[in-house]
């Protein structure tokens, strides 16, 4: 066990060293991207309405990486839904450079959890898809569809069809296919979710190479706690029933960021915070333990 | 490797060719023996080889090719139509609830309605020619049709309608991009089991006031007690069918390379 791990509770988030201090004020020297005034959703039920999300308030600065956590039903997806313009707001609304942002628009780009890729398409038309729906089309629009699958790792794949790519190589497609648009922000909702560990560790690495390469703003929804942690700049943190923002955290790890910083104070003590927002110690300890009789004879114990 | 009686166990390719030859050999080995044995009266029970040799005497002295095509054509004109009214508006009832609770009660019920119910009210206001028959056709598959369009349609996964939404497209283009264009192997193999279908409702249409086609000419063969006739049409009526199966599971193959891998994604 690393010695910082003894020590959580002495180990300050709010910490930042001055050079992330610096970044963090550099960040909102930017222009905001996003804005979310008074979102909320409601949703008719055969118990009546239920709220899931209520008084959403935040901002996403140009070229920032934020991402969303939260426990299961609070409401995370159907945020990013809302802001992706798939779902509509009861009340609030969202703001895209200040202009009113209402439905699907190729401006919010989207990652879905779920494989997306049109099946009859290859990658490089799928690459292609969202510009020609624009009406583009020809061989520079080829070539630029080509940078982007270049860009992901995938150039050997162009000409292949989903159903030939791995789960990871799936999402990576996806991702070129959301930036050939020239999205404003891409929206991504848990993408990583269906792919085993080692896949998704090599994915977030691949993600943080390229927002540090091009001009894009990432809203990244997880329930991962590494995850959350190593790839955001802020953290904005939901609390349910009804679904709302517990704390936005400043993760005080400095970038670039490498799997080596799990380790590191301020991982674990960001980490550990986001831990106790959304896990809160229960108030009755014996809820935890399960009432099991013993079936084993004394003396056969495995402690 | 091959495990022919394990549960759910896979068979090779030459396994699944025996097992297939295997069970017309035994087919047309029973029919054979009952033919020959005396025990059935052969004018009700011609052999096999008799009902062949009736089939290349249809067609060398009787003129019996006419008749294969005129059904090719009733079949393959009816379903045409049948098609150009279903397709549209399967793919907007799938795609528009308006669409779907405006025609489905109407032409849901009709499915419950036999199509040869329908040849008297059609024999008086079509006459006997050749409209009747196709329209005969058309009632038979066009109620079921819709609603299995619909459901292909239904069933396109509502993440690619939002991926397409998110990258930009417009509700016409997803229609013809998206839907059409993902359905399209669903409905394909729609039309394939439906085609079946029409075969069925051939020789009914060519049973009443008909003169020409293959169930007008069963029809004449009844009334001479030409079995072997009659076998031979029945006979006819299968390879066509069969023959038709095959060219939409090859045009499937060919145009769908993405599905060539055995599990559909």
């Amino acid at each position: 066990m690393p010695p910082a791990a003894l020590q959580i509770n002495d180990l300050d988030y709010r910490k930042q060293s001055p050079e992330v201090a610096d970044r963090f004020r550099r960040m909102k020297e930017r222009p905001v991207v996003l804005s979310v005034r008074g979102l909320e959703k409601t949703f008719d039920s055969h118990e009546g309405p239920v709220t899931a999300l209520k008084g959403l308030d935040f901002d996403v600065y140009r070229r920032e990486f934020m991402c969303v956590i939260g426990q299961s039903g609070c409401g995370k997806s159907t945020l990013i839904r809302m802001l992706a313009g798939l779902e509509y707001p009861t009340e609030g609304e969202v703001l895209l450079d200040g202009n009113p942002a209402k439905g699907p628009c190729p401006d919010r780009g989207m990652v879905f959890q779920a494989y997306t890729l049109f099946p009859w398409l290859t990658v490089k038309q799928n690459v292609m898809f969202g510009p020609k729906m624009a009406g583009r089309g020809g061989v520079e629009l080829e070539q630029e569809a080509r940078q982007w699958i270049d860009m992901v790792g995938l150039s050997k794949f162009e000409n292949s069809y989903p159903y030939q790519l791995s789960g990871g190589m799936k999402q990576r497609v996806a991702i070129a296919r959301a930036l050939a648009n020239q999205p404003r922000i891409l929206l991504m909702d848990e993408p990583f979710g269906a792919l085993d560990a080692q896949t998704r560790c090599q994915m977030q690495s691949y993600l943080l190479q390229i927002w540090q390469k091009i001009d894009i703003t990432i809203l990244f929804i997880t329930h991962d706690l590494d995850e959350a942690v190593y790839l955001a700049d802020r953290i904005l943190v939901l609390k349910a029933n009804p679904g709302r923002i517990d704390e936005i955290i400043e993760v005080p790890v400095p970038r670039p960021r490498d799997m080596d910083q799990m380790i590191s104070p301020e991982f674990i003590a960001t980490k550990h915070r986001v831990n106790t927002l959304i896990h809160p110690p229960t108030e009755d300890p014996k809820e935890e333990k399960l009432s099991i009789p013993r079936l084993t004879p004394v003396g056969d114990d495995v402690d | 490797m091959s495990r022919p009686f394990q549960l759910r166990g896979s068979l090779s390719p030459g396994w699944k060719i025996g097992l297939a030859a295997g069970a017309w050999v035994l087919f047309f080995a029973i029919w054979h023996s009952l033919a020959v044995s005396g025990w059935a009266n052969p004018r009700l029970l011609p052999s096999p080889l008799a009902v062949c040799r009736a089939l290349a005497e249809l067609f060398a002295e009787h003129g019996f090719a006419k008749d294969v095509l005129k059904s090719l054509n009733r079949v393959l004109l009816s379903f045409l139509i049948a098609t150009a009214v279903a397709l549209p508006l399967g793919i907007l009832m799938g795609s528009f609830s308006v669409a779907e609770n405006f025609i489905n009660p109407l032409v849901s019920p009709f499915r419950y309605l036999p199509a040869p119910s329908f040849v008297p009210l059609l024999l008086m206001w079509l006459g006997t020619g050749e409209n009747q028959k196709i329209a005969l056709l058309f009632l038979g598959v066009i109620w079921f049709l819709i609603t299995l369009l619909m459901d292909n349609t239904k069933a396109v996964r509502i993440e690619l309608i939002e991926t397409a939404q998110t990258l930009g497209a417009k509700p016409a283009q997803i229609l013809r991009s998206v839907i059409f264009r993902s359905a399209l192997p669903q409905y394909l193999d729609t039309l394939r089991q439906m085609l079946a279908v029409s075969w069925t409702y051939l020789v009914i249409a060519e049973i009443v006031a008909a003169t020409d086609g293959i169930g007008a000419m069963m029809m004449r063969a009844k009334r001479f007690v030409r079995v072997d006739d009659i076998m031979a049409g029945i006979l006819v009526i299968g390879v066509l069918g069969f023959v038709l199966d095959l060219l939409l599971r090859g045009l499937r193959w060919w145009a769908f390379p993405y599905l060539r891998t055995g599990k559909e994604t």
